[in-house]
């Protein structure tokens, strides 16, 4: 099966709502970012210790919840046709909280900045928190261009934020299991 | 709208077969039994299971609500489609499914299809299905290639069957050219929602021939093999 369809060669793309659009459109950059992420995901679980067993499955479960995400944001808000591929359950937040309380138990209180690194699987972890961070800047630009977007995207907005937090969990925990120390920042 | 589908491990339906009609030497219909609770939006695909194999195909209601219709183009050396030209009536047939978001969404703007080949397999389901009134584009080398052309010609408000062989052999009331040579000279300028439906090439250039000639329109578009 051939992937490419040559659509795009002049630099526009198609949106699932089927407008065509600029690639350098700040909506591209949003789900173009969640991509990225969804990718450098795959590397953090390439990179997880054997004991992460439930990391890996929640990282499965959200590589599948940024899927969902990317077609939302390539979706714009003025069709409500197009309802089916621009929900997502806000209970999806919950879930990531979820994750993010049960690795929290097991981690001492932090009371310093620390540094990212540590175990590859922590260091991706923390490149991952960054995109995530990059994508959730470009959702709120795709509302503030589109505001009609600003029902749908809620969610997905929401779940972005939560998801930062639980990479930057995630990269302590694995460090912690994997007893590989955290660097605390130190001020020059 | 929610469209069927979205379990992520469905399990395959089982059907069978209930009869194939060839069209042409190398395209044919296969009739199946629709099975019991099975529903989609028309426009959707369903892949076709072949011990490992899953091709895709987009499914068509049949002519009474019991069954369904595939339209299959016999693939040198594809290995599903061969299998479905060959194997005996009644044969079960395991299948995922539906999929896919190819489906017709009203709007103010006129719909123009474009379909080649076993592309215009969405476009019957559609018209089975009640969609009227579109602008149908629809392109083959011959007239024989232009399968389910009286279901689709009488639901369109504009049917254009744009042939691409020697002119001479083009019937009246025939365009004689590709589909996008129909675009690119005979459709008024305007907002459309363009439906494109066949092989990559076609969808590629009418996508460069919409960019250029019809900038603020919507496109969507499924690639056909």
């Amino acid at each position: 099966m051939k992937i490419y369809t040559g659509g795009g060669d002049r630099g526009r793309t198609s949106l699932f709502s089927g407008e065509r659009i600029s690639k350098d459109d700040i909506r591209v950059e949003a789900y173009g970012d969640v991509d990225e992420l969804n990718s450098l995901l795959g590397a953090v679980i390439q990179f997880l210790p054997q004991a992460c067993g439930d990391q890996n499955e929640d990282l499965r479960a959200i590589q599948s919840d940024l899927f969902r995400i990317g077609a939302c944001l390539a979706t714009s808000g003025e069709d409500p046709s197009f309802e089916d591929i621009r929900s997502f359950p806000e209970d999806r937040t919950r879930f990531l909280e979820e994750a993010i309380d049960r690795m929290d138990d097991e981690l001492p209180r932090l009371n310093q900045f620390i540094l990212p690194g540590g175990h590859p699987a922590a260091s991706w972890s923390h490149v991952a928190r960054c995109v995530c961070r990059r994508a959730e800047r470009h959702t709120v630009r795709t509302i503030r261009q589109s505001p009609s977007d600003d029902d749908a995207y809620g969610a997905p907005l929401a779940y972005l934020n939560r998801l930062s937090d639980y990479l930057f969990v995630l990269a302590r925990f694995v460090n912690r299991v994997t007893e590989t120390p955290d660097t605390t920042w130190k001020k020059a | 709208m929610r469209l069927p589908s979205g379990d992520p491990s469905p399990l395959p339906h089982t059907t069978r077969i209930t009869g194939r009609q060839w069209l042409s030497h190398d395209t044919f219909t296969l009739n199946l039994e629709r099975p019991p609770g099975f529903c989609f939006v028309a426009g959707q695909r369903i892949g076709i299971l072949v011990g490992p194999h899953e091709r895709d195909y987009s499914l068509i209601p049949g002519k009474t609500p019991e069954g369904l219709e595939l339209l299959v183009r016999s693939v040198p050396g594809g290995f599903v489609s061969s299998h479905l030209s060959t194997c005996p009536l009644e044969d079960p047939v395991k299948f995922t499914g539906p999929s896919g978001h190819f489906i017709h969404r009203p709007s103010t703007r006129a719909a123009v299809l474009v379909a080649t080949g076993t592309g215009v397999a969405p476009f019957a389901a559609m018209c089975r299905s009640g969609l009227r009134g579109f602008v149908m584009l629809h392109g083959g080398h011959a007239s024989r290639d232009l399968h389910y052309r009286k279901l689709v010609e009488s639901a369109a408000a504009l049917y254009v069957p744009c042939l691409s062989g020697p002119s001479s052999s083009s019937p009246e009331g025939t365009f004689s050219g590709r589909v996008t040579r129909y675009l690119q000279s005979r459709l008024d300028a305007g907002e459309y929602d363009f439906y494109l439906a066949g092989r990559r090439e076609m969808v590629a250039d009418v996508v460069a021939i919409v960019d250029a000639r019809f900038p603020s329109s919507r496109v969507y578009s499924e690639i056909f093999f």
